[in-house]
């Protein structure tokens, strides 16, 4: 009987154990989101548009908490020095010093590229809820940049507003870096790619630096964020992201 | 007798009036086909217009015309009471809900207008469904929203039948909203411009993605009778509207196309007065030279008791005749090429990329007014006048006696 028990209990103990060790697809994607956001952290980045004719170079700070509220400061180039971006929920607000207006980013304007780089003003508001739009799969472990990686799928569910047909992501094992994104139209063949390197400490916790966004089929065209500094947890509330304040910020 | 005489005197020599009869033959019927071209292109385009997209009459909230924002929509039972008076005159109509919105790939991203129609009645007013090249006007309902996008614009999103586009618009609560849609039909209109701006989706289906109730519409197409006439029509509809309802008829939603139609029969006439100038040139050369020819006949006459009027008369009446026969079988001449081509059609299809970006279509069928037969005849008579002028204060101012003797 007792041998029983403890058998049980042994096999309960192992199972488990195994259980804890094998993280599903899910919970990685989760734990690298949690790291890149903190609940709330502020910094200052730098992005580089590169394009085939000339590149320029944008530096901003940032502040954000969750994913639903951001701010964001731009400090160089001099022509677009203080100008801000906001995000609350759903909506994205942009303030224009040297014209004095507030405007509330339409619809008409969200796919628009976002200051000229490879990232549309959607792409900073929309996070697709992973849950609710993707199925999550692990496809297995790679290297990328000198770290094991889970290698996952994102297939988005046939109703959700996803334009991809699938999304690829690597993850670094225990260090949820995400070094690797891959983004596929829906023939499976890859438009965008975006790449992380440069682990860097930032407050309590290390980061990739530098990211790269290249859309593949387009020639000579990328852009860089850098970031220089970021801390986490730093004690925002919401009510810190409201137009007054955005007129405020520097 | 001097009316008889002109005319016998044009074919005196035969090679040269029939030079300049064939010249005014070959300017006339060419100026009169082009301009029945240039009539026949205007008012295929005019049509397709009215047909694909305007219709004759189109009804709005009042505020939704001057601002297109989705909360601007009215309800159909207050509508449909208004219109009871108007069941004559309409012939068809069909509800629809607008929206300016995005549609997205995963390659690119176009600004479109969203049009959710009613499958079964859409069709009698606008023409759509007849350009569908592949899938269907719409299927039956399925787990997927659908729409329907144009060859255009599914080669700029890089999409094909069945694949997802993702739109984004405000719903009437000016919330943001994603909703993924299906193609199931792919068209493509004779207008590059109207193909690349617009998607069709179920009036059902975008209703519930604009948080919208059923029977809430933002827009009334209305195809009137063929005795209607719309201008007068519309002023009197717009009567028995509610103040905050706005009938417009197609000549005040396109102004421009009214306009073209205009600028391109001011272009008609210039194009007419340009041939007619090179006319003139040739009828003053050629009679010039008769003058000329006939110096002691001219002499003689004159000598004999013929008076200047007699004289002057005898050429204009030539000149007029030398001209008008060629403005005669011009006229005809292109009477039977318009009709035979009106009926053919003409094919430009070697170009037809280049006249659907004007939304224009690659088949013409020429036509023409009768009147314009009938004042080009006129003006050409009048050009013979204008001609002979030169040439009759030539032979007057003969001198007799030199004359002779030469």
């Amino acid at each position: 009987m007792l041998k029983k028990v403890t058998s049980t209990l042994l096999f309960l103990i192992l199972f488990s154990s195994a259980f804890s060790q094998d993280l599903t697809a899910v919970e990685i994607v989760q734990k690298s989101i949690d790291l890149i956001n903190g609940k709330t952290n502020q910094g200052e980045t730098q992005m580089t548009i590169v394009r085939p004719k000339y590149e320029r170079t944008i530096a901003m700070k940032s502040w954000s908490y969750g994913s639903d509220y951001f701010m964001i400061y731009i400090t160089e180039p001099a022509r677009d020095k203080g100008q801000v971006f906001m995000k609350r929920e759903k909506d994205m607000w942009n303030w224009m010093p040297s014209v004095s207006r507030m405007i509330k980013i339409p619809s008409s304007m969200m796919a628009q590229s976002w200051m000229g780089s490879d990232f549309t003003n959607d792409d900073l508001v929309k996070m697709n809820s992973l849950e609710k739009d993707y199925t999550q799969r692990l496809l297995g472990e790679e290297e990328v940049g000198g770290y094991p990686c889970y290698q996952i799928e994102l297939i988005p569910r046939p109703e959700s507003a996803v334009v991809w047909g699938k999304v690829v992501i690597w993850i670094a094992k225990g260090e949820w870096y995400q070094m690797k994104t891959e983004f596929y139209d829906e023939d499976m063949e890859i438009v965008n790619r975006m790449e992380s390197s440069q682990i860097t400490q930032f407050g309590d916790r290390k980061l990739p630096a530098k990211m790269v966004m290249t859309p593949v089929n387009k020639k000579g065209q990328s852009t860089v964020i850098i970031t220089r500094k970021m801390e986490f947890d730093v004690g925002l509330e919401s009510d810190f992201f409201s137009q007054q304040n955005m007129k405020k910020v520097r | 007798m001097i009316a008889k005489l002109a005319w016998r005197n044009v074919w005196r020599n035969k090679v040269r009036s029939l030079v300049v009869i064939i010249a005014t033959t070959l300017g006339i019927s060419g100026a009169l086909f082009i301009a029945a071209l240039i009539s026949g292109m205007m008012d295929k385009w005019v049509q397709n217009q009215i047909e694909t997209e305007l219709s004759d009459i189109q009804i709005h909230q009042e505020d939704f015309v001057i601002e297109e924002d989705q909360k601007f929509f009215f309800e159909k039972e207050d509508l449909e009471r208004q219109l009871t008076a108007f069941a004559n005159e309409i012939k068809e109509k069909a509800y629809r809900i607008k929206a300016e919105g995005l549609a997205m790939s995963a390659h690119n991203t176009y600004q479109v207008i969203l049009l959710g129609v009613d499958p079964d009645q859409e069709p009698k007013v606008t023409n759509i469904s007849n350009y569908i090249r592949e899938g269907a006007y719409f299927k039956e309902p399925g787990r997927i929203k659908q729409i329907l996008i144009s060859q255009k614009l599914a080669d700029e999103l890089k999409v094909r039948m069945n694949s997802k586009v993702v739109i984004n618009l405000s719903d009437i609560e000016g919330e943001i909203v994603g909703e993924a849609f299906k193609v199931v039909g792919i068209f493509k209109t004779s207008s590059g411009i109207f193909d690349e701006s617009h998607v069709f989706v179920k009036n059902d289906e975008f209703a519930k993605v604009l948080k919208m109730k059923p029977g809430q519409y933002h827009e009334l197409a209305i195809r009137t009778g063929e005795e209607v006439e719309v201008e007068a029509f519309q002023t009197e509809l717009q009567q028995g509207l509610d103040a905050d309802l706005m009938a417009e008829s197609w000549i005040q939603m396109s102004p421009a196309l009214k306009m073209t139609e205009g600028y391109m029969d001011t272009f008609n006439w210039i194009l007419l007065s340009v041939v007619l100038t090179a006319l003139i040139f040739g009828i003053i050369n050629t009679m010039l030279m008769v003058v000329l020819e006939r110096t002691r006949e001219i002499g003689m006459l004159r000598s004999l008791g013929l008076n200047d009027r007699k004289v002057g008369l005898m050429f204009i009446l030539e000149t007029i005749y030398l001209s008008i026969t060629g403005a005669i079988v011009g006229n005809i001449l292109s009477f039977f090429l318009i009709n035979y081509f009106g009926n053919k059609g003409i094919h430009f299809e070697s170009w037809e990329e280049g006249f659907e970006a004007y939304g224009l279509q690659a088949v013409i069928y020429p036509i023409l007014e009768l009147n314009f037969y009938v004042l080009v005849t006129l003006l050409v008579f009048f050009t013979g006048l204008l001609a002979s002028y030169f040439p009759v204060r030539k032979a007057i101012r003969l001198d007799i006696s030199t004359a002779i003797r030469n």
